[in-house]
Formats: structure tokens, sequence, C-alpha cells
């Protein structure tokens, strides 16, 4: 890249421009002449367009029972059935693109000029727009309308053969979970009348009662136990009591024996003197009484406490000696207890038994239920399909009978195909000012690019500035009187040049623009 | 601001120009031609009106000078020589520019320069021609155009079209020592400007250039006269060691660029094998008008 300062740039290229001359009024001529004979060549285009709506209440969705799921691209899969082969041959042949006397080959190839030609796509949600476009204005009008044409009457078969294989299949599945539903009924039934009594709440039950029944025998050993604790004590303290009261209760006869003779000699005595016999029989009584007392005294030792003759176990007793109201409390007591014992005591046998059994049922009865469960879910899956597909076996009837009278299709016309009156696009006007706009600018930019790019030195600055070198001065072309300038250096042959390239623009779109004047056609 | 003050902005401003000065000297490692300058007030006065009175004389010398044929403004016109009369005046005006900054590298005294294009075609000796044909349009000054330039030589059309074809050359000087500088020094058809033709030559060699007797003839016609500005059109820089030699000879040398014809790098490739003091400065040639 050279350093051409800003300032030098303009003086620059206008001496470069005299000096390339030749050269740029080549390229304004090619450039030109490229350009016109470009716009002479080129097309004009006509598109004419259709716009279908697409109706969101499809037939299928809702005999499946289903939400819309058709939001995969419309323009699509639009396309793929606009350009069967079908469609395509049967525009071909009705246009006019092809004859009878068309090869394969060619055929083959006007259908691929004809999806060339053709643009389908989404204009939004609910539009779907289809794009011809021919240099004719007429053929792409009718090639549109045949398009659309075909396209829904495609679509309407499709639509009905659709809903009729739907309706089919929905009413094959509603017999199918028929068969089904009155197969699970009946073997619901048939369990149900071998195991009578089996509800589905029938686990529960023998789970609460077995939970009921171990409660009952925890409560139950709590009261034995405490009953049978109560029984050892008054067993113990019955055993101590009788002893006790046996032995007592012969001291106060004997106490009560000596103290009445006592008294009978107190008496005497008041009486009579102490060899009285009276007295003396009294005395002797009491020292027998005494005698008698201690030899039960001592026979009541030596016989362990008196537990033969007062056995509070054993039910007899033996002696003089009478129950006393302690030893009979206790005793009625201890029965009372004992009694009470053993009734825990058998009642907890008698729950522990049945709690036995109740487990042993609860675990019959899980199988059971469990098994139960099985049918009567089978049962009410059928069911509710079944419910499902009378309720949609209904809809797809009355699709049905839509789609037969044409009302429930998925397309329908929303803007019919136009003739186009204009041709859009790139115009013989466009190419041509195009032309000569940049037929004018391009030899600049070729030459400010390439004083930009080559680096040789034009200027005082790569001198002076660059390699900082005196510069003496700078010696101005000098041409020899002799010298002849080139033909296409000479300014009037220059100007000349490009007059007549401007004039034959002029020329070509006046002739253009009669031609197309005559023929009736659109603006250039 | 005081006095004081803008003598220190002064000072410091002089100072600055002289330290970029010195670091551009440093940064290209080249030391261009000093200018002389005139010494004294009084000195230069007097040197004024020695001058003065020699150019006078140097005039009257000058006007007794044998000329041959003289070429009319038409063909000079057609060789592409400038001349006082010439309608090309961006040209005259070129020149005369190229001339004066000669002149001020060394005003008091003659030199002698070469110049020499930096490639092939560059317009060296187109230059040259013209250097010497604007200083002979000084009628105090003569100048001697040296044709020094084996590969594309001019001066023969000269001669020929001034009735000169059989006139000796520089080779045929230096390879035959019985021959003096009169015997070559020829009349160009251009007042005040005389001419060493290359002649005829068998071989092309270097060697001539190096040999003493060439120098001594560089020396005899600058030193003749202290009129007379020598001027050699040397070969391409870039195709020719004698370029080179050349410029060790001569007091000075300007390169010729031609428009749009040679890279900054070769020019500085071509700058870094001369002797950088004898470097008087570039001419770009050829500019589009």
């Amino acid at each position: 890249m050279s350093n051409i300062t800003l300032d030098e740039m303009m003086p620059l290229l206008s001496r470069e421009a005299s000096a390339r001359s030749s050269t740029l009024l080549a390229i304004f001529v090619g450039v030109s002449l490229v350009f016109l004979i470009t716009g002479l060549l080129w097309e004009k285009k006509y598109t004419s367009f259709v716009q279908l709506y697409v109706d969101d209440s499809n037939l299928v969705a809702p005999l499946i029972g289903t939400a819309s799921t058709i939001n995969r691209d419309r323009a699509n899969v639009a396309k793929e059935e606009l350009f069967a082969l079908d469609i395509l041959d049967t525009i071909l042949d009705e246009v006019g693109f092809a004859d009878e006397s068309t090869t394969p080959s060619d055929r083959e190839e006007l259908r691929d000029d004809l999806t060339d030609a053709t643009n389908v796509f989404n204009r939004n949600n609910q539009l779907l727009e289809i794009d011809f476009w021919h240099p004719d204005p007429k053929v792409a009008f009718q090639t549109t309308s045949l398009f659309a044409e075909l396209f829904l009457k495609k679509t309407m078969a499709s639509s009905a053969e659709e809903t009729t294989e739907a309706f089919e299949f929905i009413i094959d599945q509603v017999e199918s979970y028929r068969d089904k539903l009155e197969d699970a009924e009946g073997r619901l039934e048939s369990f149900r009348s071998q195991h009578p009594g089996i509800s589905n709440t029938t686990e529960g039950n023998v789970n609460a009662r077995i939970v009921e029944l171990q409660r009952d025998y925890e409560q139950t050993g709590l009261l034995f136990a405490q009953a049978d604790q109560r029984r050892r004590s008054l067993q113990n303290e019955l055993s101590s009591e009788s002893s006790t009261l046996a032995r007592d209760y012969q001291i106060g006869q004997t106490r009560d024996q000596i103290a009445r003779l006592q008294a009978e000699i107190d008496v005497l005595s008041l009486s009579y003197t102490d060899d009285y016999p009276d007295i003396v029989r009294l005395r002797q009584q009491i020292e027998d009484v005494k005698a008698q007392a201690a030899t039960r005294s001592a026979q009541t030792s030596s016989q362990g406490q008196g537990q033969a003759i007062f056995n509070v176990g054993g039910r007899t007793f033996t002696g003089s000696a009478s129950l006393s109201p302690v030893y009979q409390q206790l005793r009625s007591d201890l029965a009372r207890t004992s009694a009470e014992a053993d009734s825990q005591q058998s009642r907890m046998r008698q729950i522990k038994v049945l709690l036995e059994n109740e487990i042993e049922r609860s675990t019959k009865t899980s199988q059971v239920e469990r098994e139960l469960s099985e049918l009567t879910r089978d049962y009410e899956i059928n069911k509710k399909f079944y419910e499902d597909l009378l309720s949609q076996q209904e809809n797809a009837r009355l699709s049905m009978t839509l789609g037969a009278e044409q009302q429930g299709v998925l397309y329908r016309v929303h803007q019919p195909a136009n003739f186009p009156a204009r041709p859009n696009g790139l115009r013989f006007i466009h190419i041509v000012l195009a032309g000569l706009v940049l037929a004018t600018l391009l030899p600049f930019i070729y030459l400010f690019v390439f004083l930009k790019v080559d680096p040789r030195i034009r200027t005082t600055s790569a001198v002076t500035d660059l390699l900082e070198l005196p510069l003496l001065t700078t010696v101005p072309h000098m041409p020899s009187p002799s010298d002849k300038t080139p033909l296409f250096r000479r300014p009037g042959v220059i100007m000349t040049t490009v007059g007549a390239m401007c004039c034959l623009y002029v020329v070509v779109f006046f002739i253009k623009y009669a031609l197309e004047a005559s023929t009736g056609g659109a603006p250039l | 601001m005081t006095d004081r003050a803008k003598f220190a902005n002064v000072r410091s401003m002089l100072e600055q120009q002289q330290g970029k000065s010195e670091r551009r000297n440093r940064k290209s490692g080249r030391s261009m031609v000093p200018l002389t300058r005139p010494k004294g007030g009084s000195n230069q006065l007097r040197a004024a009106n020695d001058s003065v009175s020699l150019a006078d004389r140097a005039r009257a010398d000058i006007a007794n000078m044998e000329e041959a044929k003289l070429f009319s403004d038409r063909q000079l016109d057609m060789l592409g020589i400038v001349h006082p009369r010439s309608k090309n005046r961006d040209m005259v005006d070129a020149m005369r520019q190229l001339r004066t900054k000669l002149y001020s590298l060394n005003p008091e005294k003659n030199f002698s320069v070469l110049v020499s294009s930096i490639v092939p075609e560059g317009g060296g000796s187109f230059v040259s021609l013209n250097l010497a044909a604007t200083i002979a349009f000084d009628k105090a000054r003569t100048s001697m155009l040296v044709e020094a330039n084996l590969h594309t030589p001019i001066m023969h059309k000269l001669m020929k079209l001034i009735g000169r074809e059989d006139a000796r050359g520089l080779l045929e000087y230096l390879d035959r020592p019985e021959l003096g500088i009169e015997h070559i020094v020829n009349p160009s058809g251009i007042p005040r400007m005389r001419c060493i033709p290359i002649g005829s030559h068998t071989e092309i060699s270097a060697e001539h250039f190096t040999s003493a007797r060439y120098k001594q003839l560089m020396l005899d016609i600058k030193e003749r006269y202290d009129n007379r500005f020598v001027i050699v059109d040397g070969p391409a820089m870039t195709t020719s060691a004698d370029a080179r030699i050349l410029s060790e000879i001569c007091d000075y040398t300007v390169l010729v660029v031609p428009y749009g014809g040679v890279t900054p790098g070769v020019l500085d490739s071509v700058i870094d094998e001369i002797d950088e003091r004898r470097l008087a400065g570039i001419v770009i040639n050829n500019q589009p008008a």
C-alpha cells in the first residue's frame, strides 16, 4: 500500500485518469455494454400468487381425541404435495408447457423449471402462499390458479380418505374394547362368586382386627400379671397371718380362763381364807390351766408354729383355735384374686388363638385381594377406553358427514390467484440505470484501488516523508511535437465515446419502450 | 511573556529543530550534501563584486566560443530539449528548479554531477541533457554533458543532426592515449553547451571509468573553466555497476525516479549502495500532466 496523503489523492487521481484514460474508457464501455446487453436479455418476472387459509380444526385430531399437533412446517408439507408428479404433469399439459411430442427428458426438465419457478411458504401461522413467476403474466396466472385448484382437490381427497380410515379404525377399536370389557367383567364376576365376602375393604378390616386382638392380648397379659402378683402376695400374707392368729387366740383364752378363776378367788377371799377348799380348788385350776397352756405352747412350738393345726394353705385346721376375721378376709381376697388370674390367663390363651387365626386369614386375603384389584383395574381401564371411544365414534361420524359435504377441509382459498399486471424484481430500467452508474464509478474505483495498492513512487511525499530523501524536482511529462496522442486518449475521442454510449442507451431504451407499448406490455 | 522567556522559547525551538534534524540523520543513517554558505558580510560584498566582474569577463569569453550549427527552437522541441523560449513552461520551471537546487549545494564553485536513473528507460539521459541545456541558459555559465551511458547512448543522434557523425567520444579517449581533450569535446547544437559523446567502442567494460585517465579527464574539464558545470549521463543504477563508480568520481549524484516505475524498497536499496554524502537528491521524472 502506498502512503498517499489526502491532499495528494485528488491531483494524483486526475493525473492517473488522464494517463490511463484509454483503460478507464475501456472499462466504461465494457461495463456499459455488459449491462445494456444484460438488460436486453433480462426476462421480466410476473409473479402470481395464491393464499390458502389453513384450517386448524382438522378432522383427524378430534377423532383421535388429541390436541392439534400439526405445528410442522406446512410449507414443506404443501410443497411435497404440490410437486408430486401428477400435479406437475397436469399443469404441464393444461397450461401448455408440454404436449404429446414432448420427450420424457424434456418433460423432466420442464418439471424442474416449474418447481424452480414455484415458491411455497408460510405467510403467517394461518396462511400458506404459493408463488409462481413466469415471463408471461397469463401463464403465471394460469399456473398459480391451477396449482391452487389441484392442491385443494388433492388435500380434500386425502383428508376424506384420512377421515374414513380414522373412522374405521375407531370402529374397530370400539369393538375390540367392548370384547375386552365384557371379558374383564365376566372374570370379575366369577372371582367374586368364588370369594364371597371379599371386597376391597376386607384386607383392611382384617388388619384392624389383628391390631385390636394384639392390643387385647397385651392388656390381658398385663391384667394377668397384675392378678398373679396380687395372688402371690395374698398367699404370703395369709400364711403369716394365720399362724399369729392361732397362738394369740390360745393365749387369750388361757388368760381369760385364769382371769376368770382369779376373779372367783378374789371374791371368795373376801369371805374366806386361803385354805378355803374352793379357793384351793380354784388355785389348783389356775395351775392346771397354766400347765395346759404351757404344754400347748410347747406343743405348738415343736409342731412348727402351729402349721399343722392352722394350715392356711390347706383347707383343714385342727385344734381348738377358731378362724380370725382377718384371715377370713384374706382368704376371701385370695380366692377372688386367684379366680381373676385364672380368668385372665384363660382369656389370653383364647385371644392368642384368635390372633393366629386372623393372621392366617390376613395372608390369604392379601393374595385374593391382589387378584381382585387386578381384575377390577382391567375392568375400569377397559370401561374408560370404551366410553371414550364411544364418544369419539360419534365425532368421527359427524366429521365423515362434514367431509362428504366438503365443509371440513384443511385448506381454503383465502385470496385467489391474481393476474400480475406489473413485473416484479429487476427490470430493464433498473439494469440500465445501474449500468450507467457502475460504468461511471467503476473506472474511478479501479483507479483508486490501484493507486492504494500499487506501492510505486508517484508522489513527493513518498520520497520526502517515507524515505526522508531530498526531492530536487518533479519533471512533468514532455510530449514531443512529433508524438501523436493515442486515439483513445484524446479528450475528443473520449467524450465522443462516452456520449455515443449514452446515446446508445437512450436509443435502446426508446426502442424497447416502443416495442412494449405496441405489444401492450408492462412498463420497462 | 518576558523577553527572557521569549529568548528561551526561541532557543528551545532552535534546539528542537536541531535535535529533530540530528535524530532524522541518525535514523536514516545518511548525511546529505551540506550546503556551503558564503562567509562574512563584507567578504560577501567583495566576492559579489568580484563575481560580477568575473561574470562579465566570462560572458565575453563565452560569447567568443566557437559554435557549430545550432538547433532551432523547433528542433529542440522535437528533440525534447528545453530552451528559454519553450512553450512548455512547466518543464522549463522544473529544470530551472533542479538547476537552482544544485547551485545551492555549492554556490561558489562549479561542480560535476552524475545524473543516473534507477531503472533503465527511467529518463536519466533526458534529465541530464535538459539539465545541461538549462545551465546553458545562463550566458555566464557553460555546461559540459559527458555521456557515460554505455547501454542507451543518445548523443550520437545529436551529433548526427549537427553534422558531427564522426565525432570522437569518451571511450576512444580512454582507449587511445594520444588523443587530447580537445579531440573529444564537441559542440552540442545548443549555445554554451558542450558534449563528450560515448563514442564508438569495441567492448563494454566498467574498467574504463576506474582508470586514472578518466579521473584526470573529469578533473580537467571541470577545473579548466570555473564557470563550466559538468553533467555526466550515467547508466541505470539497477543494471550497471558503472553508475556507482561514476558517482564516486563526480561531486554530486542525482537519481532519477521514473513516475510510477520504482518502489520505495528499490530506491532505498540503490541509495544504500552509493556514497550518500554525494547524493544531491531525487528527481521524479515523467509525471503525467
